[in-house]
């Protein structure tokens, strides 16, 4: 006899089945440009023409549909044996503020992970090259969850160069590594000049892990969330190449 | 329909168990429905039906007895410690249509009647989950 099972678990596996590439962006610390590298990067992908699924698993915060400019509540998933998400500028978009509905909704630990694995759960994906996962800084339920329930993923990891963020950047190299997870590569954000930080290049060495380019601090990019068009267009010079640089190494093909 | 994920996640549970310990007859599962997820039971157990037989089509996988209870939804305040049943909370139709889907959604939607704190926590009836398989 076996006693209490999560059926949910065996059904996740199944359910990123026939996406060939699951990319979570993540960093340490907050404030670090994730989400909208997230959403730029999905898109960029689209207009390269894939068929990309985009996902907001920060819980207690999500953002992505204010980089979208979605309208959360007209905006909801189709129910077919499940949830299919809905197409945002071609993008499949899920995130738990369909249900949520920009409401505070505080969540301790074990609440986000059954929050998690039902969202998980519940979306049909369909074919997809790729899934972009937009996550919460830190080392958390939302990071340990996805590591534990998510089969395949291959993290890009964002990183600025400041003491205190290349401190905690380190620390979650060394903590996805000690778990065998395979990290994309590092991606600097807020850049102060066009060529790579020494302290970031550093890091990548030690850890023999690929820096797949920078984008730098741009000032007026507050202007466009809620575009994803204007923001790619304000972004294209720098994310085209780390787009290219992520195909080479995950070598989707459609 | 979005009960038949529900029992999708039960047949594949099985199915993974089944092939894991190399048996294709379970005598009994037991499985709970939560009373915040608001499920269908007609719908649910039309999914369950027809999983069940397309596993046993597909893998000659026999459950002999299905039992289905309902569990009554209870939450609980971590500031002022009270408890409280999902009947007493009011709720309009588009939030159990949330709840539904994402029952954590239940936070979003209410505050613990007594002393109005955010901070609280689902104590039982919150979702589906087998209870037990004997085999």
């Amino acid at each position: 006899m076996i006693d209490s099972i999560d059926p949910r678990i065996v059904l996740i596996k199944h359910r990123f089945s026939d996406i060939k590439t699951i990319i979570p962006i993540m960093s340490s610390k907050g404030g670090t440009g994730k989400s909208i590298i997230s959403a730029v990067l999905a898109y960029t992908f689209t207009k390269m023409g894939f068929e990309v699924g985009l996902l907001d698993l920060d819980i207690t915060n999500p953002s992505l549909h204010v980089v979208l400019g979605v309208d959360i509540e007209k905006t909801k998933p189709i129910e077919e044996k499940g949830v299919i998400p809905p197409r945002i500028n071609n993008l499949s978009f899920m995130s738990i503020e369909y249900y949520f509905m920009e409401n505070p909704t505080p969540l301790r630990g074990s609440e986000i992970s059954n929050a998690i694995k039902e969202l998980l759960a519940i979306t049909i994906w369909n074919k997809k090259d790729i899934v972009f996962i937009d996550t919460p800084p830190g080392l958390s339920d939302e990071v340990l969850d996805i590591i534990e329930l998510i089969p395949r993923i291959k993290p890009i990891v964002i990183a600025i160069d400041d003491p205190m963020t290349m401190k905690a950047t380190n620390k979650l190299i060394t903590m996805l590594k000690s778990m065998n997870i395979e990290i994309l590569g590092l991606l600097e954000n807020m850049a102060y000049r066009l060529e790579p930080s020494t302290y970031i290049k550093k890091l990548c060495d030690i850890h023999g892990i690929e820096f797949l380019g920078l984008i730098p601090y741009v000032k007026e990019i507050r202007s466009y969330i809620g575009n994803i068009d204007e923001l790619y267009n304000i972004l294209k010079p720098y994310i085209d190449g780390i787009a290219k640089n992520i195909m080479r190494l995950i070598e989707v093909s459609r | 329909m979005h009960e038949w994920a529900l029992a999708e996640a039960i047949t594949k549970t099985i199915e993974s168990i089944a092939v894991e310990k190399n048996v294709n007859k379970i005598k009994r599962i037991t499985i709970v429905l939560g009373e915040l997820q608001n499920i269908d039971r007609e719908i649910f157990e039309y999914a369950l039906n027809e999983l069940m037989k397309d596993l046993s089509t597909r893998k000659s996988i026999v459950v002999e007895n299905i039992v289905i209870r309902d569990e009554k939804a209870e939450l609980r305040c971590l500031r002022c410690g009270k408890h409280w049943k999902l009947d007493d909370v009011v709720l309009e139709d588009y939030m159990r249509e949330a709840i539904h889907f994402i029952p954590e959604a239940i936070h979003s939607f209410t505050e613990c009647p007594f002393c109005k704190s955010k901070d609280i926590e689902i104590v039982k009836g919150r979702g589906v989950y087998i209870e037990a398989i004997e085999f």
